[in-house]
């Protein structure tokens, strides 16, 4: 049964950054329902709000995203369902 | 991380390319392997005037595998270099055996220069790209200043918490800039701190625990933890698992070691993890190869999940305590004798019935297993292996008495036909007091034969063990017992003389095809000073046991029909 969840990320706003994110959730068996990214003004650091689906923990995608190196922060929220 | 080390650089102008030798030196890289081309030429012209070894292979992949079975035998960072294009594509398999058996790799690989990229031009492809799957982390450079500072941080990222391969993309014109470097900052090692609520639920179910196994993994090398592993066994007296990766690490000679689980493990083995009670998994990920059928793997068992990445835990199977960082602190925090006198003797009974499975069969024909006992008992210890991929390389997981860690190379996650060789060139160079045997299959050595001139040209004391039964085994091994017989392209009868192919390399080279042979082989190999290839013809009917089939539990194994 698939379930959907709300991410919120901060990553290094660096070349792949992005990149890796993305494929990471698909590699692990998510599926993208949406994505928005915002550069923060100093154009270090993206946030990224993503909805994601999965038969899977999501626990353990959150673990395999905390371990990217560019990724400073993951946390599930509802609210990022929303983006 | 938090930084506190400030590495001095000097006020030294260089090349992005003088950078990336600079920086490799201060890391403490002394040997690279790898193969020149167009967009790497920088690089090599810097080689020249460098102390580092460089070791030419006849393949790129030939070059990545090698710098893997570097940094497996002597726990140093492998470093490969390779042009762009197909030179850094011929890399990605090496890359990508590193990274699924968590192997510290730096890869460097030449790019067109930076006006150039994305305009599809000649030997440009995007392996930035093309290797974020299988990498820990990559880098384009595109300031020559920044060079030594990324060079710096990816061999210090490769090499730390679960090691793993990187790779840095360095376009021709940023190689050829001259350029200061911008200091580099070496992150300071990362603070475990040990979960003590965590340790003490551990504890709580180990004195409860009636059916103890320990399950043991390539993680604990890889962790420096094998002396702590052996405390806690012997503290403990747990009966004792090993995936494939793990061999080495705990103490083959313990009553209470039973061998490798899995798809080709010992009973004995199989037996305790399905009814074990408790399950003590070191450094291990529950890969399917050791668990068969997930759902049937040691149903009756808790989990306690020590690994370096917390990524592992809970993965393919729930822990009851997982317990993720200092894998030897843990083992120490966790060693104390238990009662389970009658679990143990249960074990050891298992192991004395299913007994080590070296009968010889009728005839002269040589019998693999057999053979590979008798020289992993003649080469000693401190001898490293070096497997290819396929029926030879469960036989020497099998029979190979492996004493120690870091003696054992094999591809266990990816599985890569064609890394025996190379890697045996890489072991050597890193490990040169030791005796490194080369054990590969009639398929495998096809895959990177080409390194033969390798060994040759650097004189390296490698001996080869072609164990030849002219098919692909293992596929047909599975053809026959799972496709109704069915054969399909895995005939190999064609094969050349590989006595000869060595010898056309300029390498010492024999031939073995009966089994009042392997004496006089064995002491051969082991006697000859340089390279040596000893041509093996096994039975080709011959097969793996036990086997666990596919979708079965691994208390379903298969035997070989009587």
């Amino acid at each position: 049964m698939s379930e959907t969840t709300g991410l919120l990320l901060s990553l290094a706003a660096v070349e792949g950054a992005l990149r890796r994110v993305l494929g990471t959730v698909e590699h692990r068996g998510f599926r993208v329902l949406a994505c928005r990214v915002l550069t923060d003004a100093a154009g270090q650091e993206y946030r990224v709000h993503m909805q994601v689906e999965g038969a899977r923990d999501p626990a353990l995608l959150v673990r395999q995203l905390q371990r990217l190196h560019d990724v400073r922060d993951v946390a599930v929220r509802a609210d990022a369902a929303a983006a | 991380m938090q930084a506190t080390t400030v590495t001095a650089t000097t006020a030294e102008t260089l090349t992005g390319a003088q950078w990336v030798l600079r920086a490799l030196e201060d890391a403490g890289v002394d040997t690279v392997f790898g193969y020149p081309g167009g967009a790497i030429m920088p690089v090599y012209d810097a080689l020249v005037d460098s102390p580092l070894k460089h070791v030419l292979t006849r393949h790129e992949q030939g070059a990545a595998l090698a710098a893997d079975g570097y940094a497996r035998a002597s726990g140093r960072l492998g470093v490969c270099l390779a042009t762009s294009g197909p030179g850094a594509t011929n890399l990605l398999t090496g890359i990508a055996n590193a990274a699924l058996d968590s192997v510290p790799m730096l890869a460097i690989t030449g790019q067109v220069g930076t006006s150039l990229m994305g305009t599809d031009a000649f030997q440009e492809v995007d392996v930035f790209g093309m290797s974020l799957p299988v990498v820990k982390h990559s880098w384009i450079v595109r300031d020559a200043a920044d060079v030594y500072a990324v060079i710096r941080e990816a061999a210090a990222l490769a090499q730390s918490g679960r090691p793993g391969p990187v790779l840095v993309d360095l376009p021709k014109n940023v190689a050829n800039a001259l350029a200061k470097a911008r200091p580099w900052q070496a992150p300071a090692a990362a603070a475990s701190t040990p979960d003590e609520s965590a340790l003490e639920r551990a504890r709580v179910l180990l004195r409860k625990a009636q059916r103890p196994v320990l399950y043991v993994g390539g993680g604990v090398v890889l962790a420096n933890a094998e002396a702590a592993l052996r405390a806690f066994a012997q503290a403990t007296g747990m009966p004792t698992v090993s995936t494939l990766k793990g061999l080495g690490a705990a103490d083959p000679d313990s009553e209470h070691y039973l061998g490798m689980l899995g798809m080709h493990g010992l009973p004995a083995a199989n037996y305790a993890v399905h009814d074990a009670d408790l399950l003590v998994v070191v450094g291990a990920r529950f890969d399917d190869r050791a668990t068969g059928r997930l759902d049937g793997f040691a149903a009756g068992a808790q989990v306690i999940h020590l690994d370096a990445d917390p990524a592992e835990i809970g993965k393919l199977r729930h822990a009851d305590v997982g317990l993720a960082g200092d894998l030897a602190g843990y083992l120490k925090g966790l060693a104390e004798p238990l009662s389970i006198g009658a679990w143990q003797a249960h074990c050891v009974g298992l192991s004395r019935a299913f007994g080590d499975r070296r009968e010889l069969p009728p005839g002269n024909t040589v019998y693999a297993p057999a053979l590979l006992h008798q020289l992993s008992l003649a080469a000693g210890k401190e001898a490293v292996v070096a497997c290819d991929v396929g029926q030879h390389q469960m036989w020497v997981a099998q029979h190979w008495h492996f004493g120690r860690g870091r003696a054992h190379l094999t591809s266990a996650g990816l599985g890569t036909m064609g890394y025996g060789l190379p890697a045996a060139i890489g072991a050597q160079l890193g490990c040169p007091q030791r005796t490194v045997i080369c054990v590969s299959g009639d398929g495998s050595i096809m895959m990177n034969v080409q390194e033969l001139a390798t060994l040759k040209r650097y004189g390296l004391p490698v001996k080869i063990v072609l164990l030849d039964n002219g098919c692909l085994g293992m596929v047909r091994q599975w053809q026959q017992l799972f496709n109704d017989g069915r054969y399909s392209e895995v005939d190999l009868s064609d094969n050349p003389d590989f006595a000869v192919v060595a010898k056309a390399f300029g390498i010492e080279s024999f031939t073995v095809d009966a089994r009042d042979q392997v004496d006089a082989a064995i002491e051969r190999l082991l006697a000859t000073e340089g390279p040596v290839l000893c041509h093996v013809k096994i039975d080709p009917r011959a097969n793996v046991w036990p086997l666990v089939p596919p979708g079965a539990t691994n208390a379903d194994m298969m035997e070989e029909a009587a």
